[in-house]
């Protein structure tokens, strides 16, 4: 893995140049081509952008970002570079417009490098769903990287990028993150701009950051975050500014912990690597407080029939008229049905189709409002939970890595690997991943730090924290 | 109703349609996922407020003043298929 502190050191030694260093990335992601991490490389606009890069080192004018190497997840929109969604639907789609967070990169100095492989439309937790085939675990590639922000997680996990852009829905950050070895973070809902992100499930979808170095996603979450007028769901606030307080250290805190009962869910070696976590978390002066939820066992069936709800109105767009894929059609063929149909691949036909459900006429009370009752007392929940604990300490996934074809024939229990991630995605608390330390085979184990909605500065900190006195 | 018949109808309704070898597959898998999600239907809600949205503040308003808007030639780059100021699509009415 690559880090952006010593490429700044190595620029500042003149060892290198961002040029050199951009060149020698491309080389680098050509000889990991079997990983499939990338679906798109941008290798031009990035080598002219190190130019400017190197032109402002030497001037002195470098911005907060510059010459940082960052792949971009294929669900964000990058203006005339394809934005495929790992989708048949827009494998020849070119975005007339940037994100907002792919305007401020630019602005910032960031250099792109390419748009990553995923889930199809985000939706799936073992990157088997992409339309450009599977993405390797690049710490055995037998295993699953994780999704849907598997091409990030490689991407980083093998040093291809400083930090990689994902989205967090249900755990899409965080949990390929866990399966990689590095840090994955998903900010508080409103906190950085969904323009230009192709919605999934609008209300849960979170962009968010993947790196080796929690100090690389504390710069760029003060570059990206804060207001703008494209997305009202974006909040009316400044940047969050985290930097300067990344070394605050507390020295007393308080942890709160889930029932016993949650955490039989995990394997062995999870749960082991949890219990000592939480040992040497009291021996570092934190107080640990049992925290209470109420119908846990209906956290992810709330996550599915919201996020499919949301993704089913959402995925209407796709219809063969305007933009993306549009079938061959035979004389007797429907536009909208068979487009959609040769479209989309069978997990996203899938949950447009319980979307469909559970919105329909008949069921609605049933599942859709009930799923928003449940919300709330989620949110309920973590809102007593964070008047008594400065933090939630969690694992982030029951498991590590699994194998290709594992869980893929079985949507449920795929969906159940989501399990400790979707509940910060309903009550739009932010969350983040931290790399603990490597099973006996070498598959890394990650825990979650979760806090209060708002409080990303105190929540990449103790990050930092952490993650320097955790890891083995 | 069978859960064939519901998979059908919903399929209609999502505008997809899948052939009797896919339904083969689908249909066990949809009756898992709704058996899965049923759970919520047993638990006691009473009088709890639905949360639609975790945030309040909802709109951005600015003067209604002209923009520059998307351009034709933009608007049409991605169509499918177009002629020189239209989406081209096949004809509905016989």
């Amino acid at each position: 893995m690559i880090s952006y502190n010593d490429f700044l050191n190595d620029i500042k030694s003149k060892k290198i140049t961002s040029f050199e260093f951009t060149s020698q990335i491309f080389s680098k992601i050509k000889l990991n081509i079997e990983l499939n991490a990338f679906i798109t490389i941008t290798e031009e606009s990035a080598l002219n952008q190190a130019k400017e890069s190197d032109l402002r080192f030497k001037e002195g004018t470098q911005r907060p970002l510059e010459g940082m190497i960052i792949a971009i997840k294929d669900n964000i929109s990058t203006k005339d570079i394809r934005t495929t969604c790992a989708s048949k639907m827009l494998e020849n789609y070119s975005p007339i417009y940037d994100a907002n967070v792919i305007t401020r990169i630019k602005e910032a100095g960031g250099i792109i490098i390419g748009k990553t492989n995923m889930d199809e439309f985000a939706m799936g937790s073992s990157n088997e769903t992409s339309f450009f085939g599977s993405v390797k675990n690049p710490l055995n590639h037998n295993k699953i990287p994780g999704g849907s922000s598997g091409g990030s997680a490689s991407a980083v996990s093998s040093g291809l990028c400083h930090l990689a852009l994902g989205s967090d829905t249900g755990g899409s950050i965080r949990q390929p993150a866990s399966f990689c070895g590095i840090y994955g973070y998903k900010p508080s809902y409103g906190r950085i701009s969904r323009y230009g992100l192709i919605a999934f499930a609008s209300s849960l979808d979170q962009i968010g950051f993947l790196s080796a170095e929690i100090d690389s996603i504390s710069r760029i979450t003060d570059v990206l975050s804060g207001e703008d007028e494209k997305d009202s769901t974006c909040l009316k606030k400044p940047n969050i500014s985290s930097l300067d307080s990344l070394n605050n250290f507390p020295s007393e805190f308080k942890v709160g912990v889930m029932g016993k009962d949650l955490l039989e869910k995990c394997n062995s070696e999870v749960y082991e690597t949890y219990c000592e976590s939480i040992e040497k978390i009291k021996a570092l002066g934190g107080e640990i407080v049992d925290v209470d939820f109420r119908f846990t066992e209906a956290w992810i069936p709330t996550y599915y029939i919201l996020a499919t709800a949301e993704a089913s109105s959402n995925l209407s767009r796709f219809d063969g008229v305007r933009f993306g894929f549009r079938a061959n059609l035979s004389e007797k063929q429907k536009i909208y049905k068979t487009t959609r149909s040769q479209g989309f691949g069978a997990e996203v036909k899938r949950r447009i189709m319980t979307g469909t459900y559970v919105l329909s006429s008949g069921y609605y009370d049933a599942y859709y409002k009930k799923a928003q009752q449940v919300r709330r007392v989620i949110s309920d929940d973590y809102n007593t939970a964070f008047s008594k604990v400065d933090f939630i300490f969690i694992p982030t996934t029951p498991s590590t890595a699994f194998g290709f074809n594992e869980k893929s024939a079985d949507p449920v229990m795929m969906y159940l690997s989501d399990f400790f991630t979707a509940s910060a995605n309903l009550a739009g608390i932010p969350g983040i991943n931290i790399p603990i330390k490597n099973n006996s085979e070498g598959m890394p184990i990650g825990m979650q730090i979760q806090t209060k909605h708002l409080d990303d500065e105190k929540l990449l900190m103790f990050a930092n924290f952490l993650g320097l006195k955790l890891k083995n | 109703m069978e859960t064939k018949e519901i998979v059908r109808n919903i399929a209609n309704l999502a505008n997809l349609e899948y052939s009797e070898s896919e339904l083969e597959t689908l249909v066990p898998q949809f009756e898992k996922i709704l058996s899965y999600i049923a759970v919520i239907d047993n638990l006691d809600l009473e009088g709890i407020e639905p949360l639609p949205h975790i945030i309040d503040e909802l709109n951005y308003f600015r003067e209604d003043e002209p923009k520059q808007s998307v351009s034709q030639t933009d608007a049409l780059k991605n169509a499918p298929k177009k002629n020189d100021n239209f989406f081209k699509v096949p004809k509905v009415l016989e």
